[in-house]
């Protein structure tokens, strides 16, 4: 079975830098330079970050075609 | 092409990004009942949001539905006075500890005595948040905050107690637990009846760094170490969260 990979939006005219994303990911995926936060493109798709984002500011898409679960 | 993400229809997306600090759990649960509406399939011309003074009392006005920011602590009287002239309407409070159990706390006592359909979800953060960090009437014991900086000497209300006293549905969740969370939304909002939602939030700007906490991340994970899931009582401990209906 092929690993599961996601695409990282992030809206950065909604992202506060809280750093919920940053701690709450499994494979350190995010980081913060310079006040700003930036993806290091290691994402499993697993919808944490997307979940407890307070801002709204994070959407994961998954690279298969098939529908990935809203939340 | 970019998954939509279909609950944020309910929010006036325009108005986003929301005023709360950075890390606050009010937009967990904005997210939370935006998701437990689309599930029911709210209309947006048939559901009314209710909101008090506070940080939370903010909530309202972001929801794309019709809403009332109301005066302090009166957010029960006039959602109940919105149902009654309606009953149609699916009404719901988004409001804090202090402006429903200090200001409003003898609201809460009749609202649930009359026993109105309307759905109340209640963002507690142990705190006075908006006015700088003061006690409030649920933070707890020897947790110190701005008025209290030795530690509060009293003991928190209990929810619990005054509303299940009139068979009204309770139910208690915390920010960290986001499914179960929903599902207490999911269930006080099908229930006809009073039914009460606490949710346990994180503020880390005005209580969370006295208490000693370095970030939101230290706070949400402490609901996860403190707070256990219990299904089957009809009473909740002070360290339990669960469904009592």
């Amino acid at each position: 079975m092929a690993k599961k990979q996601g695409i990282v939006h992030i809206n950065h005219k909604r992202c506060k830098v809280c750093g919920i994303c940053v701690k709450i990911c499994p494979v350190q995926n995010y980081t913060i330079s310079q006040n700003k936060l930036t993806e290091l493109g290691k994402c499993i798709a697993c919808l944490q970050c997307e979940r407890y984002c307070p801002d709204m500011a994070l959407i994961i898409d998954t690279k298969d075609d098939k529908k990935t679960p809203t939340r | 092409m970019t998954k939509e993400l279909t609950y944020l229809n309910y929010l006036k997306q325009e108005r986003l990004p929301h005023q709360w600090c950075p890390g606050c759990g009010n937009g967990i649960i904005l997210k939370l009942s935006c998701l437990a509406m689309e599930k029911l399939n709210f209309p947006k011309k048939g559901t009314v949001m209710v909101s008090g003074i506070g940080c939370s009392g903010r909530s309202a006005g972001f929801f794309d539905l019709d809403s009332v920011h109301t005066a302090h602590g009166r957010a029960l009287p006039v959602a109940e006075g919105i149902k009654l002239a309606n009953e149609e309407l699916n009404v719901m409070i988004i409001s804090g500890d202090g402006d429903l159990f200090g200001i409003g706390g003898n609201h809460l006592l009749h609202a649930s005595r009359r026993n109105t359909d309307i759905t109340v979800i209640c963002i507690s953060n142990a705190i006075y948040g908006m006015t700088g960090g003061q006690c409030s009437p649920t933070t707890e014991i020897s947790s110190k905050t701005l008025t209290t900086p030795r530690g509060n000497a009293d003991t928190p209300v209990n929810v619990q107690a005054i509303v299940t006293a009139h068979n009204c549905f309770y139910a208690r969740s915390t920010t960290f637990h986001f499914n179960h969370a929903m599902k207490c939304i999911f269930e006080a909002l099908q229930h006809k009846g009073f039914s009460f939602v606490e949710i346990k939030s994180q503020c880390i700007t005005n209580d969370g760094r006295r208490r000693g906490f370095k970030n939101s991340y230290e706070m949400l994970m402490s609901y996860k170490d403190n707070y256990k899931i219990n299904n089957s009582s009809n009473k909740l401990e002070h360290n339990e969260i669960g469904i009592i209906k």
